[in-house]
């Protein structure tokens, strides 16, 4: 076995016994939140890291996959491990859906559309409100455990959500679809001209990259026994999971989960030593305009040319 | 019958003072976006904070809020032309946007910070009420705010069709390459378009702090308006900018009338989501 398995299989394993190990349930709390935004990092990932389209309204698809999970638990009775992969095909239909008309677009109009649709959504959330209950949100059953329980189960379950993104993250740069994502982001002409089906590959990625951020909505709706329109289509799980990329490097497997391990502790601690509102996203945008300016390639781009380090 | 004809025509003069106030809240967005093919998501941000200069000039010191606009937008002609210097002449593209993004998130997080959530008004003392026409209410606020807006637009424009400077930037705007072989000097050309972007959308944010309460998070509806009416008007047209604030101000207007409020803001995002699918060079746009 080569060094990289041990250090990924070790890293599993520890992992897995954190809920049994950890001193206090708020560790536990604090990583499956981490994990939550690793997979929408992970997911925007693939089309904004790997193919080069930015999208700046990811938290519609999280968004959406909350919506499916609450409304079908709580009006229907539905078993919310059905509704959890339910919610991420439904953020992927809606991907389908506006990928027709955005993802012709090119550069800034992308993330303009995305931007806009992410908006458009919460909007309507907030005003259809025999179906989401509008401003009030909707309300979960608890779940029937006591909470240790509950949160391991969370735990089990963003954990299992994660490793899925990450393997279909590393399966894809392996894979000759991965090739021509990234040949679609460096150049979409010249990947069109050599027979690249660009649209095709496109869906594909856009797809995949709704996908997870859904089925981690809906486990956040299920954990969070309540939901409203603010919470769930939050701008800032859009730009957070911009920024946790780029901070650790955007097409790359790893990227996503450096950054989001260190910039959501960041995050945590910003929140908890200042608590006058608006000093955690400050810190966080001030981190991001200074990636942007002096670390284009992120952290695995930078210790790949400076420190000749092979990460994947 | 007559009562509904007065509703209609009142829906529409609303409109049309709204149109004229957003045409210049995009004028400077336009402008960037044109001249630099950089669509600057801080812009609505800016006009935050001119808003709030004007406000905190006017509540101190006790300028006069017409006045602590001039002021507001030549401090924001400053920062604009530093951030360009050192920060936006090192990106291009989509990171730029990028960029302008996080400068957008962080400065109206430092509002939220200094300032907190709470709504404050310019409450200007001599244009309060409304004047009554034929029975249509014109509140004189909003009549001054177009005003100032529309007269401010027909200088932007004058400005770029007959003066030098403004010729250049419209050389820039079609080809830089050509402009730049004629003897412009393209890159100061860039940077004072994009203090006069910012600087303008100064104008307009004083002028809409005036007309509606603001926060600092104000900022993200406004800029969705401001993306919709500068892709639906098309790139690098003003005057495609004109006409679609015009429309996207009536449709809201007959919209919030005749359905209900909480549909208006949809209307523009509706609008910008239609035109990059149809038509996305936009009305009077260069194909993109």
């Amino acid at each position: 076995m080569s060094r990289n398995k041990i250090i990924v299989l070790a890293l599993m394993v520890l992992l897995v016994i954190v809920p049994f190990i950890s001193p206090e349930l708020f560790y536990v709390d604090f990583l499956l939140l981490m994990f939550m935004y690793t997979v929408i990092a992970a997911g925007w990932n693939i089309i904004g890291g790997y193919t080069g389209y930015y999208s700046f309204g990811h938290t519609a698809f999280f968004g959406l996959g909350a919506y499916t999970t609450a409304i079908l638990v709580a009006k229907y009775g539905v078993s919310p491990f059905i509704t959890f992969p339910l919610g991420g095909l439904v953020a992927a239909l809606f991907a389908f859906v506006i990928g027709y008309p955005t993802l012709r677009l090119k550069g800034a109009y992308f993330a303009i559309a995305t931007l806009s649709l992410s908006f458009a959504l919460q909007i309507l959330a907030l005003n259809l409100t025999p179906i989401t209950g509008g401003g009030e949100g909707l309300t979960l059953p608890l779940p029937p455990w006591d909470i240790h329980t509950t949160i391991m189960i969370i735990y089990y379950m963003m954990l299992i959500t994660l490793a899925a993104t990450v393997a279909t993250t590393y399966l894809l740069e392996k894979s000759r679809i991965g090739l021509a994502l990234k040949c679609i982001r460096d150049d979409e002409i010249a990947a069109e001209s050599v027979g690249i089906n660009t649209t095709m590959m496109k869906f594909i990625a856009f797809l995949l990259s709704a996908f997870f951020p859904g089925v981690v909505g809906g486990i956040f709706a299920y954990y969070a026994t309540y939901i409203d329109p603010p919470t769930v289509f939050d701008p800032r799980i859009s730009m957070f999971a911009i920024v946790f990329t780029m901070f650790g490097g955007a097409g790359t497997v790893t990227g996503p989960i450096i950054g989001s391990a260190i910039l959501f502790t960041v995050d945590l601690l910003a929140r908890y030593t200042i608590t006058i509102p608006g000093f955690d996203l400050m810190v966080f945008s001030a981190i991001a305009i200074t990636i942007i300016l002096f670390m284009p390639h992120g952290l695995v781009g930078t210790l790949r040319e400076k420190f000749k380090i092979k990460l994947p | 019958m007559i009562g509904d004809i007065a509703t209609l025509t009142q829906a529409i003069v609303t409109g049309i003072l709204l149109g004229g106030i957003y045409s210049l809240m995009s004028s400077g967005l336009s402008l960037i976006f044109g001249v630099m093919d950089i669509p600057n998501a801080s812009q609505a941000v800016f006009a935050v904070l001119a808003a709030y200069i004007t406000y905190w000039t006017y509540t101190l010191v006790g300028i006069d809020p017409f006045i602590g606009m001039v002021f507001s937008a030549i401090i924001l002609f400053a920062i604009g032309i530093v951030m360009y210097k050192y920060m936006v002449s090192r990106v291009s593209g989509l990171m730029a946007f990028t960029l302008l993004y996080m400068v957008a998130m962080f400065l109206e997080n430092t509002m939220i910070f200094v300032w907190t959530n709470l709504y404050r008004g310019i409450r200007v003392p001599y244009l309060t009420g409304s004047i009554n026409i034929y029975g249509i209410y014109v509140p004189s606020d909003r009549l001054a705010g177009f005003l100032i807006s529309v007269i401010g637009f027909g200088l932007l424009t004058y400005f770029l069709k007959y003066t030098y400077t403004g010729k250049a930037i419209r050389a820039t705007m079609q080809n830089p390459r050509a402009a730049s072989l004629m003897g412009i000097n393209v890159n100061s050309i860039y940077l004072f378009s994009f203090g006069l972007g910012i600087a303008l959308s100064g104008f307009a944010g004083a002028i809409l702090g005036i007309i509606y309460p603001f926060n600092p998070t104000v900022a993200d509806e406004w800029i969705g308006v401001m993306f919709a009416i500068v892709v639906f008007g098309g790139l690098g047209s003003l005057m495609g900018t004109f006409i679609a604030s015009m429309i996207i101000g009536i449709v809201s207007s007959l919209v919030g009338t005749y359905a209900s409020l909480v549909w208006s803001p949809l209307i523009a995002f509706a609008i910008l989501v239609i035109t990059l699918w149809v038509r996305p060079s936009g009305l009077m746009g260069r194909k993109v």
